[in-house]
């Protein structure tokens, strides 16, 4: 994967309800960045925000086929390229 | 032979642990780590046994989080004898994370089969997977099964009886001589992530080879969670289900429990009539025999939560109520899968605590442990209900409606909580302030709950709270038994004191009764003397036993709470003239019960569910400490005010 748009990237966490994005990157050496590479967020690989828990949190995300329950904080660690319309 | 059972988090392994063992399994736990052990035995083709070692469910082997670095020292040999071939469950609806760990066990240099599980939601998916193509590019046995309906066991058998008679050790050459990710992690983040990426860029293009679909248009799963994760709608149904679940441990199990006890009383009297009364006799009935009473009394509620909880775990929606619930107990320093602990509390710690055992994180599995016993659970009822008809009941009605002891058992119920809120902050700040994990949970797809998963699930856990933590709580109820039983009153003395005397008499001289004197003054700031003393001591059997120990002293016929009422309120104090038995000394000995950790079987849990005395004397000190202290300013400030 090559980032030519680098001033496009953004948080994750920045993500509407109901659009998808590409992830970029991982942080690099936190455990949650880690974990999350290791759950298949490479850089590539498309992510939903399906939805939000009530009051905002945790956030529900579709990625590889799988739901994944996120937190804000945990959700930092990942970036995304840009929004694609849902 | 041992052969190792590894796969995601609801891969399907525990379904097929059961298929393949059909038996019991052997649950214990690993030293020194909070992690469960299971292991079975089931049979090659040709009869030769083998242990099957149930790894705990992991997405990779870099040690990221307990479970995973469990997994990572069982299949090293490290915690036990290292397996001769290993299984991997994938789930064939989630290839690509499956496959990730397959990558890694590949890496690991020993036979090695893949259980293809859930082929009948693959194949209701209009997933069509290329088993063949699969096992080549692997260089993999592939064996495709349905865990549930026991298709394929055959099969899986004979794979295995090859992989280790046969032993074949897979090799991919994309990933000759590349390094580990664990050793990657700890050298060069950057190359560990590249490592990874190359993992899935793999994965992805056999899985682009291997799989072709038939899109449906419908999927089932996120239909009925736009309903039951819905801010309304799905919290309206959350709070149903909780109400449900909780008359189901709280009031459901009564008649259950009911009868347990009269049965162990009748089994206590036909011991009694049948043996001649001797020392000898009174070890075993009234030490051990009403021990054992006291662990089974516990098993309903057990078994009651437990049903509950497999029900909602294999049906997917455990997750979803940590999605309802993960936001409000953010706030209060906990996590959304501490909500069904703590609320099962408020019936029993003990089942409680055995339920913290769903919460992945480490760090807030053991905050909720900690917290649990401070939820007022039904056993401090007892308590509240003899003080409050003692003291308060008849006070007139607060503003005419609301009546005093209500409003004081609320008040209980809100310390108790808040004094979980408040210790969870501290935890998270000082013991427990290294640890922190991210909250990373997967909603499963919802499935019919299996009858048979959910029955075993129910057994393993009463017959591990029996066998395991049962013997502790045991051993505790006989020493306890033992300072209130010796040094015995003699027999004449007995007589001639007659028999509700007598036991007054003897408790008051026992060890305990002793204990209780001598702690008077330590407990005097309280406002409680040294019958209020000896019933504390009496009540670390349960707390409930206050009632009956007070009643003991107190000389009154132990069946009628009505007469002990009575007894409280004439006690007038000889120095002072005045009652002795004032509100005041009753709501601080409420607080004191909401707070103390004076459970022997609460005790036991914890050390069973933490694997260590560590926790539970942590816990003894933290909440006797903040017992003490609460009573302590409500008694000197309440007396200062001049109540
Ligand atoms: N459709 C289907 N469901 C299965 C199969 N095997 C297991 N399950 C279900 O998948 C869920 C997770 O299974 P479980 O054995 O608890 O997974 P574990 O978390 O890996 O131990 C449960 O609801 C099972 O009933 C299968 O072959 N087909």
């Amino acid at each position: 994967m090559t980032h030519t748009c680098h001033n496009t990237i953004r948080y994750l966490a920045e993500l509407g309800v109901g659009q998808s994005a590409i992830i970029a990157q991982t942080a690099e050496s936190t455990n949650t960045g880690n974990r999350l590479r290791e759950m298949g967020f490479t850089p590539g690989t498309e992510i939903r925000l399906v939805r939000c828990g009530p009051g905002g949190c945790p956030m529900q995300f579709s990625v590889r086929g799988t739901q994944l329950l996120m937190r804000a904080d945990d959700a930092r660690h990942v970036f995304i390229q840009s929004t694609r319309a849902a | 032979m041992r052969i190792a059972l590894a796969g995601n988090p609801n891969s399907g392994k525990t379904t097929l642990f059961n298929a393949l063992t059909g038996k019991r399994a052997r649950i214990g736990n690993y030293p020194g780590v909070t992690v469960e052990s299971r292991h079975g035995t089931s049979h090659l083709p040709d009869g030769t046994p083998y242990t099957l070692v149930d790894l705990p469910g992991c997405y990779s082997l870099t040690a990221q989080s307990p479970e995973e670095d469990v997994a990572n020292r069982i299949l090293s040999g490290d915690l036990e004898q290292r397996p001769d071939a290993i299984v991997c469950v994938v789930d064939g609806t989630q290839l690509s994370r499956g496959l990730y760990l397959v990558m890694q066990l590949i890496a690991l240099k020993q036979p090695l089969v893949i259980a293809l599980n859930m082929m009948d939601a693959v194949r209701a998916n209009g997933m069509h997977i290329d088993i063949d193509q699969l096992a080549k590019r692997l260089d993999v046995t592939v064996v495709p099964i349905c865990a549930r309906r026991g298709e394929g066991i055959t099969e899986l058998q004979e794979a295995i009886r090859r992989a280790v008679r046969e032993p074949h050790l897979p090799w991919i050459p994309a990933f000759a001589g590349m390094t580990t990710i664990a050793d990657a992690q700890k050298n060069s983040p950057p190359a560990a992530h590249a490592l990874i990426d190359a993992r899935y860029q793999f994965i992805d293009t056999l899985i682009a080879h291997v799989v072709s679909v038939t899109p449906r248009s419908v999927d089932i799963t996120e239909r009925i969670d736009h309903i039951l994760l819905h801010p309304v709608g799905g919290l309206t149904l959350f709070v149903f289900v909780m109400v449900l679940l909780f008359q189901a441990v709280f009031s459901w199990s009564e008649p259950i429990i009911g009868a347990i006890e009269t049965g162990m009383g009748g089994l206590i009297d036909l011991a009694n009539g049948l043996i001649p009364p001797s020392s000898t006799r009174a070890l075993l009935v009234d030490g051990v025999l009403v021990g054992v009473g006291n662990v089974i009394v516990f098993l309903p509620q057990i078994a009651m939560l437990f049903f509950g909880m497999a029900v909602l775990e294999e049906s997917g929606y455990l997750a979803r109520a940590a999605f309802l619930m993960d936001g409000l107990m953010r706030r209060v320093g906990l996590q959304g899968k501490a909500f069904v602990p703590l609320l099962s509390s408020f019936a029993c710690a003990i089942p409680g605590i055995m339920a913290a055992r769903t919460i992945e994180s480490k760090r807030d599995r053991l905050v909720t442990i900690f917290v649990a016993p401070f939820m007022s659970c039904s056993a401090r009822l007892p308590v509240y209900v003899l003080i409050i008809a003692a003291l308060f009941s008849h006070m007139p009605p607060v503003w005419g409606v609301l009546s005093v002891g209500g409003l004081l058992i609320a008040a209980m119920y809100f310390l108790g909580f808040f004094a979980a809120i408040g210790v969870a902050w501290v935890l998270k700040k000082t013991a427990l302030r290294d640890a922190p994990q991210a909250f990373i949970l997967e909603l499963p797809a919802y499935r019919m709950p299996n009858i048979k998963t959910v029955t075993r699930s129910v057994i393993e856990r009463c017959s591990i709270f029996v066998s395991q933590t049962g013997r502790v709580i045991v051993a505790l109820s006989v020493v306890l038994w033992a300072l209130m039983a010796y040094p015995r009153l003699d027999a004449a003395e007995v007589v001639r004191l007659g028999e509700t005397h007598a036991s007054q008499v003897q408790l008051e001289q026992s060890f305990a009764g002793k204990l209780g004197h001598a702690i008077e003054p330590v407990i005097q700031p309280l406002g409680f003397d040294w019958r209020i003393g000896i019933s504390l001591v009496a009540s670390f059997a349960a707390r409930e036993v206050l009632v009956s120990a007070l009643g003991q002293i107190y000389a009154v016929n132990g069946q009628d709470d009505g007469s002990l009422v009575k007894a409280l309120r004439a006690d007038i104090d000889p120095t002072t003239g005045k009652s002795a038995f004032t509100p005041l000394v009753g709501i601080s000995l409420m607080v004191f019960f909401v707070l103390a950790l004076q459970c022997l079987s609460t005790v036991a849990t914890v050390r069973r569910e933490t694997g260590s005395w560590r926790w539970p004397i942590a816990q003894i000190i933290t909440m006797n400490t903040l017992a003490y202290t609460a009573s302590f300013l409500v008694y000197q400030v309440g007396s200062l005010i001049g109540f």
